[in-house]
């Protein structure tokens, strides 16, 4: 049941049609109460290399930033986004705190879903801006969308009525963990517990 | 006789009629008072159009400036009333927003048409993950310690202006 479970949850995060709604129906709309936790990627799935430009305008591959074995966790958002995105950041360093000494083993990254807008330099302010030790990485729109895909990252720019931004963008605000081999092994939803979601990397860290 | 009574009858139905108009309260003014207010920094610089290099990036369309969000309590002792615009000393443009859970793990933003309802008697939460004003085209950088001056408009015609602290989301 658990696998039914992890499946289903799983087929949610990477499908890309409309039978989505489907299965959003059969898990059911979110408590409200209890604390999202993460759903692992069972079996783990190798995720492919991407090379994208760091927050000091270096390319940089998903590789590298694994190589000294160390896993990444990855939220795809933008600079713009006064809500989600920092809400996700501030996630971020609670994780990090809450992983005590294991978190010299993680890398936290932010890719930009708005390359247009976010640069470098707009990617350095900002994450460093939470923690001087994440990484923002950006790229042009198409490749971050490729890359996404296989996150089951979806985003879309919006310009809903009444607003003077000159667009939104509507993301998907999943967390992704991936190990040092490039595995992709657990998803965390929005707003995921910090003691829940340092207790889940841990265990993958000394699988 | 029976044309009397329908006379009166008639007169009794205008009289109820009058009597429920008056008895129909004036719509009760609303009594609001904004509590635990609070501003998330900015966490990147403003744009300095002084600095560029020979050409203004923040002219393009497509460059909005940093942003930023304010949060509250809005709280309503008396009749429902409506939030209908704010405005902030430090930003150009000041929005009514909702994060919305669009499914599928999307999240999106989007403004509150029409206004945000403050319900009689209610209150409402702005808070992260939810409703929020929207600071746009910031002006400064906002840096925790800082203040900023907030006027909030309702429908009534009520206005409040506040000092809103700039400082780090409670975790």
């Amino acid at each position: 049941m658990k696998q039914v479970i992890v499946a289903v949850a799983l087929l949610a995060s990477v499908c890309l049609t409309t039978a989505c709604s489907e299965i959003q129906a059969l898990i059911g709309p979110p408590t409200p109460t209890a604390v999202p936790r993460g759903i692992r990627v069972d079996p783990p799935q190798q995720m492919p290399d991407f090379t994208l430009i760091d927050h000091n305008g270096q390319p940089t591959r998903l590789s590298d930033l694994t190589r000294d074995g160390k896993a990444v966790m990855i939220f795809f958002g933008y600079t713009r986004c006064p809500d989600v995105c920092p809400l996700s950041m501030g996630d971020f360093k609670a994780y990090k705190r809450a992983l005590g000494d294991a978190a010299d083993r993680v890398r936290f990254v932010m890719v930009s879903v708005d390359g247009e807008r976010d640069d470098p330099e707009t990617m350095r302010r900002y994450v460093t801006a939470f923690d001087p030790e994440f990484i923002g990485l950006t790229g042009p729109e198409q490749e971050v969308r490729q890359i996404g895909l296989r996150y089951g990252v979806h985003f879309q720019k919006e310009k809903p009525q009444g607003t003077e931004a000159a667009y939104l963008v509507t993301h998907t605000a999943y967390s992704y963990l991936v190990d040092a081999s490039l595995r992709w092994r657990m998803v965390f939803p929005f707003r995921a517990g910090a003691e829940l979601v340092a207790e889940d990397i841990k265990q993958i860290l000394g699988e | 006789m029976k044309a009397v009574m329908r006379m009166i009858g008639a007169a009794a139905i205008v009289v109820a009629a009058l009597g429920m108009t008056a008895c129909r309260a004036p719509a009760a003014a609303s009594n609001l008072r904004v509590v635990d207010a609070w501003a998330r920094p900015t966490a990147m610089k403003a744009m300095d159009q002084s600095h560029g290099h020979g050409e203004s990036k923040s002219t393009d369309m497509a460059m909005d400036g940093p942003v930023s969000a304010a949060y509250m309590v809005i709280e309503n002792s008396g009749g429902a009333d409506r939030l209908i615009s704010a405005s902030a000393d430090v930003a150009e443009v000041t929005e009514i927003h909702e994060t919305k859970d669009m499914g599928n793990g999307m999240m999106g933003m989007q403004p509150v048409q029409g206004g945000l309802e403050i319900p009689a008697n209610g209150s409402v939460t702005l808070k992260p993950g939810g409703y929020h004003i929207m600071l746009m085209k910031l002006k400064q950088d906002l840096a925790p310690g800082q203040a900023i001056r907030l006027t909030l408009k309702f429908q009534s015609g009520k206005e409040i202006a506040l000092d809103v602290p700039v400082k780090a989301p409670p975790q």
